[in-house]
């Protein structure tokens, strides 16, 4: 919010200190610049108000960078808490950029320019409604009471424009008019006029069009509304205003003989008579005596000037724009400087061969923004974040992760940081560098990992990272498997849909048969794998078959009561038809009552699936 | 007769009203009892307007057996006024810096009209 009350306010100024220069040169070189000059250049003193465009070096930016630091380095942004619940639902937010979101500082000033903003914006909105529905209103009603113009007249306009533009008499106006940009019409006076008089008038309404006047207009309207609370934008309109007739007339009158151009002056005075007698469009104020003068004048006294002034108009103009863009605005880096530098740090992605993606999230960091500002970000440690499945990789163990960087930056690796269950462990990584990232190996043994990097940006500043690593364990999705909790392993239709929600315990197999013993106690389920397809005939359940198998016991003894033991049997080749015993080589086997003195009373934990999960997460 | 509407207020032209849609003179009896029927005015108040309207010249008063009212403004004339006033009044507050015209809007005396035009003589030399 703070940022946005400057890049107003720098605008301001910057926009100001142009229309001074502006003004100051134009008097200096008052002869020897065309009109059309004087007019293009406070296009340029609008444009400086109002985009919000700057280098980074430029004046208001100087300025206002050394305030936003000021103000950066005493605010530590605290992080919402987490909220307690399900694991997976919440995370909490570890950074707050100051530009959205809420900063938690209890400044004074920041109150204010919060306070600032809004008022400022609310009379902006106010201008700009207002102009609008006035805009819309009037040309509703000259609609409403417009004549259409003459043959005669129409074919005048036609001669001189190859644009579609409606011509109309009305009663209500007491000057000729141009109203709007898309499907323009022109008004004029609903009276008597001889040729000479129609043709100034359309000449001059025309070049407005043809010079794209009505959008300056329209620009200045906006520019008037942004900046309603700095008197020199009331002035600047009034020159602008001024300098367009005054252009416009010279554009007019460019090519005439001195009859035509004594024929558009008298136009000119014969309509402004008429306005004296008629009571439409209100005087304002006497200043128009002299303005009309002006233009007079402008007619009257007007040359071509010679080829060298249009190098000092070049001239001119260039140092205009240069000194636009020397005084910017304060966009705190330079919205060019946007496109090099964020202002967070970049993010990590992770990945393995098997095409997994995903992201680490983001700890606590300091960051650099502008020349001496950082902004900070205060959060809880990566070992205490709850990791969504975006920010989780399964791998078996020793498998390779790529860990890349979002954007390019020189990096050093500080620390990697590797917890189990809350406590460090020590593990083998076999960091391996690489462009824009590094390699490194997941630990050997089955289980659930925290990875905690931490990276120094060198001048960037430096950030905390941290990312999910499951190593030959598999996702339970207790959810649906608990849907076929059931107290009788004879319930066949559950239990075969239970063993078909239980993750593989090798990737490449998939479950196919199982075996349901009821009869007699014990009871004893069977669970048959074999490869996912031919190719892979021959091959023998991995390391970690029997870790995950020993898992999916547990679930097993967790949702059916009755169950006594359970084998995981797996064969090399392809079934074809149907299950063959003999053909199943390997097998894991479990018996309940083993699992009751570690865990407790499965069947009861089944029911709760938090604790059922926790157990499992933490074997 | 601008001038003349430019000073109705919006009572007296409640009342004008009652006197348009009759399209001959009225009688305060009338003129009440259509009122009646809008508003909750009083005799004496009806009275005090038709008594201004008189003195500024909007209404006609021709005395028969009672007083009959026309109104001298038409209609056509106040909605034109109408217009026009709200026309400019729109001109004045936003849509004059949203339009091009030729001249400003201007009220210059006699005086300095005839100043300008005998200021403005283009010189003979043609470029």
């Amino acid at each position: 919010m703070n940022e946005l009350l400057m890049l107003i306010l720098s605008l301001s100024v910057s926009g100001s200190l142009l229309a001074g220069l502006v003004y100051v040169s134009k008097h200096l070189f008052k002869k020897k610049l065309s009109k059309t000059v004087h007019y293009y250049i406070w296009i340029i003193v609008l444009l400086r108000l109002i985009l919000p465009f700057s280098f980074e070096g430029s004046l208001m930016n100087e300025l206002v960078k050394s305030e936003i630091s000021q103000y950066i380095s005493t605010v530590v942004i605290q992080p919402a808490n987490p909220v307690e619940g399900p694991a997976t639902s919440s995370i909490p937010n570890p950074v707050i950029d100051l530009g959205q979101g809420e900063a938690r500082s209890f400044s004074l000033a920041d109150a204010w320019s919060r306070l600032a903003i809004y008022f400022w914006l609310t009379v902006t909105i106010l201008i700009l409604a207002s102009n609008l529905v006035g805009y819309i209103r009037f040309v509703r009603q000259l609609k409403k009471t417009n004549i259409p113009a003459t043959d005669a007249e129409h074919t005048l306009l036609m001669n001189h424009t190859k644009r579609r533009v409606v011509l109309s008499r009305n009663h209500h106006v007491s000057t000729p008019l141009l109203i709007g940009m898309f499907r323009p019409s022109i008004i004029i006076p609903d009276m008597d006029y001889s040729e000479k008089q129609l043709r100034s008038m359309v000449l001059h309404e025309l070049t407005h069009l043809r010079r794209f006047d009505l959008v300056v207009k329209w620009l200045t309207m906006l520019v008037v509304a942004v900046h309603w609370f700095n008197p020199l934008v009331y002035f600047i309109r009034k020159e602008i205003n001024r300098a367009c007739e005054l252009a416009c007339d010279e554009a007019v009158i460019k090519n005439f003989s001195s009859k035509e151009k004594q024929d558009y002056g008298e136009t000119l005075i014969d309509v402004v008579a008429e306005q004296s007698f008629s009571i439409g469009l209100q005087a304002t104020m006497c200043e128009q005596k002299e303005t009309l003068k002006e233009r007079l004048e402008g007619i009257m006294g007007y040359r071509r000037l010679p080829r060298r002034n249009i190098l000092l108009s070049g001239a001119l103009v260039l140092l205009v724009i240069f000194s636009a863009l020397y005084l910017g605005a304060g966009t705190g880096f330079g919205t060019l400087g946007v496109f090099s530098r964020q202002d967070a740090p970049p993010e990590l992605h992770i990945s393995t061969e098997w095409n997994q993606a995903g992201k680490a999230q983001i700890g606590p960091y300091s960051w650099r923004i502008g020349a001496d500002g950082w902004k900070l970000a205060d959060t809880e440690h990566p070992v205490n974040f709850v990791y969504r499945q975006e920010n989780t990789l399964s791998v078996t163990g020793g498998e390779q992760i790529l860990i890349q960087l979002g954007r390019e930056y020189d990096f050093n690796l500080e620390e990697i940081s590797v917890y189990k269950g809350g406590q460090q462990v020590s593990v083998s990584l076999e960091i391996e560098l690489v462009k824009g990232g590094f390699y490194l190996k997941a630990p050997g043994n089955p289980g659930e990992y925290i990875v905690v990097l931490d990276l120094d940006y060198i001048e960037n500043g430096n950030a905390l990272y941290g990312f999910l690593v499951w190593v030959d364990t598999a996702a339970y999705d207790l959810g649906s498997i608990a849907r076929h909790r059931t107290p009788y392993v004879g319930d066949s239709s559950k239990v075969s849909a239970l063993a078909g929600n239980l993750p593989t315990p090798d990737r490449f197999f998939k479950q196919q048969f199982i075996a349901i013993q009821a009869s007699n106690q014990p009871y004893h389920l069977t669970v048959y794998y074999e490869p996912i397809s031919e190719e892979l005939s021959g091959i023998e359940p991995g390391k970690s078959a029997e870790f995950i198998s020993e898992t999916n016991a547990l679930v097993a003894f967790a949702m059916i009561e009755n169950l006594d033991s359970i084998t995981f049997a797996f064969r090399p080749s392809v079934s074809r038809e149907g299950l063959d015993t003999s053909k199943y080589l390997y097998e894991f086997s479990f018996q309940r009552s083993d699992f009751d003195k570690l865990y407790g009373e499965l069947y009861k934990l089944g029911a709760e699936l938090d604790k059922l999960e926790e157990t499992i997460r933490s074997r | 007769m601008d001038s003349l509407v430019s000073k109705i207020s919006d009572s007296e032209l409640e009342v004008l009203r009652v006197l348009w849609s009759a399209k001959c003179a009225l009688p305060l009896v009338e003129i009440r009892s259509t009122l009646e029927k809008t508003s909750d005015w009083e005799t004496s108040t009806i009275k005090t307007l038709l008594r201004r309207l008189c003195s500024k010249g909007v209404v006609t008063v021709d005395k028969k057996e009672v007083f009959y009212y026309k109104p001298v403004v038409t209609e056509e004339e106040y909605n034109q006024y109408a217009t026009q006033n709200l026309i400019n009044k729109l001109y004045a507050g936003s849509a004059k810096n949203l339009v091009a015209s030729l001249v400003d809007n201007n009220k210059l005396g006699q005086k300095d009209i005839e100043e300008l035009r005998n200021l403005f003589k283009v010189g003979g030399k043609d470029e």
